[in-house]
Order: C-alpha cells, then structure tokens, then sequence
C-alpha cells in the first residue's frame, strides 16, 4: 500500500492513501485524501479550538474579524406562521446576530416568494456592533409570516451583499420550512450555481414540508451541510452552534487542486468524511489537466476525507507513473506543496486485487448511505417493498461497520422482528422520522486514527468495527 | 527481530547475516544497511562508492588497495532520472519527482554503470520489472586478471535479488586477491555463491504477493588470462568470446567477414525452450556447474550477460553484429601493454569504453523492449607488457588457509 508522509507545512497537511499497484493494461485509480488543517481542535467537545500561534498559518487565514461576513436567511412564507415556527425562527435569527462577534460584517434577510433586507434597511452589510445588533433584533422582531417559497431569489439576495464586500471568509444560514414551489427547479438551479464561489451556505429545515433532497442540493452545492430541527426549542441553540462553527473557520474559501496525466479523466470527486458530498459537478477547470474543487472555510484542527476517483491511460507491467497529484489552493492564492497520487503497473494479481482500508472503509460507507437514500426515496414514493429491502441492507451494513449510530437513526424508521431478525417497516413512523433518516443519511464516520494505523501495518481488508467517537461537530 | 532499519530499499527485512558478510569493513556492525555501498573503516558511514577516494563523512582518505578490491554491487534503488530530461513516452519533460509533466510516467531511471579498470559493468531493471532482479560484481585476481561475475534472480522464487545480490558479492570476493588457479578456483567461487544463495532467509518479500520457494538465481563467472578465458556457469546467464574474425583462436561461428567480430558462447544453457533447468539455492542442493576453457588473444573481448540482453540478440552473429555497433570494428593490432593490476587506465584505445560498451549494449535492451532486467559486464583480455611474467600470488597464506576451512 503507498500511503504519504502529511506535508507538514502549514497551514494544511494532506495524506493520499491507495493501493499503488493496478493491474496491467487497466487504468482505474481509487484513492483517498485526507485533508487536515493546521491548528488543534479542542479535545472536550470535538469543536474547533484556538490556532495556536505556531506563526506557520500565517497565510490563506483572516486576519480579523471584519474578514468574516454573515447572512442570515429566514423563511417567513405563510406557512411558518402555524406551530410557532415564525416565533421560534425569530428567536434564532435574533440569537444568531447576538453570536457575531463584534466587527463580523452581517444582514438579515427574510425570505418568501421574494427576498427583503430585514437588517440593514438598505442592501448592504453592517459591522456587529452592540448598537447594529441591537437594531438588527428589533427588526428581526417585526417580521411577519406571509406569501410562499422561492429560495432562490433569497440566495440571489445573499450573493448581491456578499459580492459589496471583500471579507474573504462569507457564509451564510439559511432556514425553510418548505419546499421552492414559487420557483422553477431551473430557476434554483441558476441561483445555485450563480452563487458557488460567493458564499459558502449552511441550512436547517423545520416542521415536515420541506424537501430533503432540495436542501441538501442547495447547501451541498455551497459548500455547506444541514440540519433538520425536529424540536422547535432546539432551534436558537442550533443557530448559535452554526454560527460559531463558521466563526471558528478561520482558512476561507479553500479549494481543492488535483491535476491529472493527459489522457486521464477524473470520475468523480467527492467528499468521504464528515459528510458525503459530491463535487465533481462543481469543478472549476484551472488549466487542461488541472480543476479545482471548492472545499469551502476550514477551522483550525479540522480534517476531512475525500475520495477521488480516475481514470488514466492503461499501461503496460512494469511502468510506474501518476495518476495525479493534488494540492490546496489558499484563499489569498498561495497553492500548498504538491502530494503525488502514485501508481505502479503489475502482472501480480495478488498485488494489484488489494483494497487499501480507507478506501474499504469509504466504499462500505458509500453502499450505507445509497442503500439509506434508496429506502428513503422509496417510503417518499409509497413503495412499502423497496423501502424494506433496502433499509433492511442498509441496517446489516451499519452492523458489519459497527455503526451504532447511524442503527440508531435506521430504528427510528425500521425495526426488526423479534423472532426472526426480519427488517420492517415500524408501523408508528411518522414523516419526520424518514426526514430525519434521508438528512442522515450522507453522514459518515471516518476510520478512527488507531483502527487505520493498525490496518496499515497489519493487513489489507479487515474491517474493524470503528469507535462511534467521530468528529461529529455540530453541523452547520 | 531486527531493528527497524534494517530494511532493505524494497521494503524487505535484510538478513542480519547478509549485512555483516559485506566486507571485512564491516566487521562488528550490528545493524543491517542497504547493499551496494561498503563502509568507510573509520567511521563506518557507506562510502559514496567502491572505489571512492575520500570517506564524505568523516573525510578520511581511502587507502585504493582496500576500497579497490571491492567487488561493485549495482545501486540497491533506482536513482530517479534528473529533471529536464525528455519523457521516453511523449513529448513532455520529466518534472521534479522524477514524473512526466505531460503524461505523469515515471522516467526510466539511469543504467547503473560502474568500471574498474579494463572492466566494466552496467545493470537495469529493464520496463517490465518492478525492481531489478538481476546483480553484477567485478574483481581482480591475485595475478591481475579481470574477473566477470552475473546473477539473475529467478523470479518465482522469493526474494530474488537479495540472491543474486548473495551470490555475486560471495563469488567475486572468493577470487578477490587470490591466485587463480583455473578450474579449482571457479569451482571455490561457485561453491561461495551457492552458500550465500543458501544463506538467504525465508523472509518476507514485499513485492511477493505469493510464493514459498526460496531465493534462488543463475549464475556466471567468467575470468580472463592474457592467453585464455575461463568460465563457470549455472542456469541461463551466459559469457562469450568475441574476437577479430581474422584471429586464429579457431571461432566455430559461420561469420567470417574480416573487421567483424567472431562470437563463441563458452557458457552452456540450463534451459529447456525458455525454462530454466538449474540454478543456485535451497532448492537445488546440486546444480551442474558447466568449466569452460577457451584460448584467447589480446584485442579478445570477454562479454558476461543476463538473459535480458542475450533474449534480444540470441545468436552468435546476432550479437556479432550488435558488437560491431556498440564497440566499434575489432582492432587490427596488438593493443598497448598495460602493467597489471589496473586501478586506472588512460583511454588510449580508439574504441569505446568497456563502460560506456556496456551502457550502451543495456539501453540497447531497453530500447528494443526490456521485457527482464538486463546486466552486461565486459573485459578486455589483459595485455602483459614485455618481459612480464604473469604476477605470482600476492596474498598472504594465512587468508588462503582461513578460506580454506570455510570450505
């Protein structure tokens, strides 16, 4: 197995693990990059610490808080009146501005089948101050529930404050309790892809008529991941946690830089770990053989997985080159050393048929998370059969991968017979449960440092069951 | 257990016995290092080279009697090819790590080449191996004569090259120094090799992913006298005589152009089709040893080789021609007299060097496919000058006998 030595150099270090070796004359290339960002994350409570002043982060980082821009996105359509959720909503906004620290550069913005500034007046954003909170508090308080749902007039609302600023560090929070149906998916789309390279966007849906699926587009196309709030107390403390996540992420804007041999092609990029996400459609090309991937802000200590996956030209035994090599693009343009993807060419089948672990790893988690999403698509389509079988695969594999957690999250949907172990459907599910199933359903744990050593030196395929103790931030 | 750095650079665990049967250099160190580089035996850091001058470490000067009588072990990892250097597979220029900028494909890296007076030796992996299998050593007998020794790592056994590697350091030390006495001392040389093959330890071999047997390889050893050529051969490396088609050393070859040169293999192959029959290692506690004695005349060339190049050029006037190519037309006179031994030798000879021969005949091989590792060692037969008796043993007696109860 070739694993490589972390870079060291600050502020990111990155590790490529693969199974150098692939058979003669074929060409696919597996591997997985893991990404760490300079800094110490604080051992409590798995949140980001302090950077420590090692003076080697010195650049790619803000240097203070009026580098940070906040946007804060509330839906007040009409159907956020009932249950208090435009009460709870309120509340968290209101929350949210009293985490900025002072000098964060920040709006509020409520949404329905249009967007409107509720904090500034005028579009533009104002510093935190104990004076703009304050006012930012009042208005927020004003807002009422009215009209429908087109979220992307809300991120195109977003985009045009962030593009007047030149904080480098923009993010915004985005809340919904319902589904774009004021809009077009097109016209979503658009506002999607018009906003990649703007801001980065964390969501949290509330009550049970939102669309996962939209969501997860949305947030995953920006950077970002959500969170379904089920109890609406849960909510201020959730947009508190969000916005000291981003707060803490103090590497903005960092992208992904992985060139490829001509004649290569990259089949997919995406992310492994803390959460499944795909980039690959999101590529910005940089050169003809190198594309960038937008990874977004990063906190000091923080590490994440991702699994890449090309194609190069097929060679003959005995001839060793790359399959690529990737780098990390900083926000202030300084590129970190290259790290190569090696690759060799063998007749040896025993050789070339081994599984690294983390890429075992990864794959086991690939087929949890499609086997999740399939079950959940088919409870959303009423087909009672498909939704067993797949959710009763999905519950063996989160045994075989010793994942307690995400059996957890399969209980609340499934169950399984007491006699027979047989998987089905429970019968006092609600809509929130299969929500809440499909918003977990890309989350993932990565191998735990100890069982991944372990691995390296002892073999190639056992799967250890790895401890539940991911770095599960709370997620923004 | 041995210690963490006694790792070979495969990955392999180097047996402990093999690290200290180095050299009497190395006498007392504990700890495995790489092969292909002696110590310095004053501070027992390796030596740049064989035949370095100066200790880069501790700076002490080498004395050229000791570091001379070194066999060469070819470089244990490949250096990478210098950046700048043009792709083999595309028009792109090989990057810093030793990759194409272009195509990404790792540049060949250099033929290992090294010389010793009229001698020289060169090695390569080839494109199809992953590591070089094969080994080389040069020595210089008592009386001076170049002595020529080839091993081919059979590559089903496990941990090939330390074999090969074994065996060619075992044989050329056995002849290092000592008078050669023809058959017996072929014999002695083989008898070394076969103890050193036998000495390689059923350890893991990382690029094995299978595979029980045990480390096994071929063997040449072919000296030179200035009147005739010896051989002692295992398996499938082989050694021929080329000479001037004019010479009257009574060549069998068909070729009899004038100014080309007459090719005799003196090694007889173990091989059926392209199975090996024979070789050296546990497996095979009696292997046939195949004695070979030819005259030969100054301006004869004495050629060693693995199958890695012979496969490319298979008979006699293939490999003829591919003589004619890479040394030039045989020459017409009596070379010059050089005084034995040699530590150096000006170029006074209109053709090529035996190193650069060798260079040469090695990319040859690559170039035409280098489907197995390819090693091609050279001599010229030793000229005596006038009134120089072929030089009477000059080691002592008491390393004769100390050898001799080794046997």
């Amino acid at each position: 197995m070739t694993t490589s030595e972390p870079t060291g150099e600050a502020p990111f270090a990155t590790e490529v693990f693969l199974n150098k070796y692939l058979e003669a004359n074929t060409g696919a290339v597996d591997a997985i990059v893991t990404v760490t960002a300079a800094g110490t994350v604080s051992p409590a409570t798995g949140e980001p610490g302090e950077l420590e002043e090692t003076g080697a982060a010195a650049e790619g980082r803000i240097a203070g808080r009026s580098d940070q821009a906040e946007v804060v996105i509330i839906d007040h359509s009409g159907s956020m009146y009932p249950h208090r959720k435009m009460q709870q909503a309120r509340d968290a906004a209101a929350a949210a501005v009293d985490c900025l620290d002072e000098g964060v550069a920040f709006a509020v913005i409520a949404g329905n089948h249009r967007s409107q500034m509720v904090y500034p007046s005028e579009e533009r954003l104002a510093p935190a101050t104990e004076e703009t909170r304050g006012a930012a508090r009042s208005a927020i308080g004003r807002l009422q529930a009215e009209g429908g749902t087109a979220i992307g007039a809300w991120l195109d609302l977003a985009r045009e404050l962030f593009d007047s600023t030149r904080a480098p560090a923009r993010h915004a929070t985005l809340l919904t309790d319902g589904i774009n149906q004021s809009q077009g998916p097109d016209d979503l789309t658009v506002a999607i892809e018009a906003s990649q390279q703007v801001f980065q966007c964390d969501g949290v849906g509330i009550g049970t008529d939102w669309d996962v699926e939209e969501l997860r587009r949305i947030t995953h196309g920006l950077q970002g991941s959500f969170e379904f709030i089920r109890d609406l107390e849960d909510l201020v403390g959730h947009f508190r946690s969000v916005i000291s996540v981003s707060q803490s992420r103090i590497f903005p804007d960092v992208k992904l830089r992985l060139w490829t041999p001509k004649g290569a092609t990259v089949e997919s990029v995406r992310q492994a770990a803390p959460e499944v996400t795909d980039l690959t459609a999101g590529a910005v090309p940089y050169d003809e053989m190198t594309s960038d991937f937008l990874l977004g802000g990063w906190a000091p200590g923080e590490t994440r997985d991702y699994h890449l996956r090309i194609q190069v030209p097929p060679q003959e035994a005995g001839e060793r080159g790359l399959g690529g090599h990737v780098a990390l693009v900083l926000v202030n343009g300084e590129v970190t050393p290259e790290v190569p993807i090696e690759v060799e060419w063998t007749d040896d089948l025993g050789l070339s048929t081994q599984i690294e672990s983390h890429v075992a790893h990864y794959a086991e988690r690939a087929k949890l998370t499609g086997s999740i999403q399939l079950g959940t698509k088919a409870l959303r389509e009423g087909d009672e059969e498909t939704a067993t079988a797949q959710l009763g695969r999905a519950v063996q594999i989160a045994k075989d991968l010793g994942d307690d957690e995400a059996l957890g999250w399969l209980y609340q949907v499934v169950e399984e017979d007491p006699r027979t172990g047989a998987v089905r459907l429970r019968k006092d599910r609600d809509k929130g449960d299969e929500m809440d199933l499909d918003t977990k359903s890309t989350r993932t744990t990565r191998l735990p440092k100890a069982s991944r050593e372990e691995q390296e030196e002892g073999g190639e395929d056992d799967q250890k069951p790895e401890d539940d103790q991911d770095d599960s931030r709370d997620d923004s | 257990m041995l210690p963490e750095s006694a790792r070979g650079p495969y990955g392999e665990v180097l047996v402990e016995e093999r690290a200290q049967a180095a050299t009497a250099l190395t006498e007392g160190r504990q700890d495995g290092r790489r092969l292909g580089s002696p110590l310095c035996p004053a501070c027992g850091e390796p030596l740049t080279s064989s035949r370095a001058r100066f200790c880069e470490a501790c700076g002490a000067e080498m004395d050229p009697a000791a570091t001379g009588s070194l066999p060469f072990r070819p470089t244990a990892a490949p250096a990478p090819a210098p950046a700048g250097t043009a792709c083999r597979h595309c028009n792109g220029q090989v990057g810093a790590c030793g990759y194409c900028d272009t195509c990404g494909l790792a540049a060949l890296e250099p033929v290992a080449v090294d010389e010793r007076g009229s001698m020289a030796v060169a090695t390569h992996r080839g494109r199809r191996h992953a590591r070089n299998e094969d080994a080389a050593a040069l020595a210089i007998t008592g009386e001076g004569w170049p002595v020529l020794v080839v091993a081919d790592g059979v590559s089903r056994s496990t941990n090939p090259h330390l074999a090969a590697s074994g065996a060619v350091h075992a044989a050329a030390e056995w002849l290092e120094g000592r008078p050669f006495t023809g058959t017996g001392s072929l014999a002695g040389a083989v008898a070394a090799a076969q103890r050193a093959v036998r000495d390689v330890g059923h350890v893991d071999d990382p690029a094995r992913s299978t595979g029980d047997t045990r480390a096994a390889c071929t063997l040449v050893v072919a000296v030179a006298t200035d009147r005739d050529v010896h051989v002692a051969n295992v398996g499938d490396t082989r050694a021929y005589l080329l000479q001037a088609c004019a010479s009257t050393s009574g060549a069998t070859d068909a070729n009899e152009t004038p100014g080309t040169w007459t090719v005799t293999q003196l090694t007889v192959d173990d091989s059926v089709g392209h199975a090996l029959t024979a070789w050296l290692g546990t497996d095979a506690p009696d292997p046939p040893i195949h004695l070979t004695t030819r005259p030969a005349a100054p301006g004869d060339v004495l050629l060693a080789c693995s199958d890695g190049l012979w496969n490319y050029a298979p008979d006699g006037p293939a490999l003829g021609r591919l003589t004619g190519e890479t040394l030039g037309p045989p020459p017409t006179a009596v070379p010059t007299p050089v005084p034995l031994p040699v530590p150096e030798i000006p170029p006074e000879h209109p053709s090529v060097s035996p190193a650069e021969a060798c260079a040469r005949l090695v990319s040859w091989a690559i170039d035409r496919g280098g489907a197995d590792n390819i090693s091609v060692a050279l001599a010229r037969i030793p000229v005596l000058a006038a009134g120089q008796a072929p030089a009477a043993s000059t080691s002592d007696r008491s390393r004769r006998e100390e050898q001799h109860d080794h046997q």
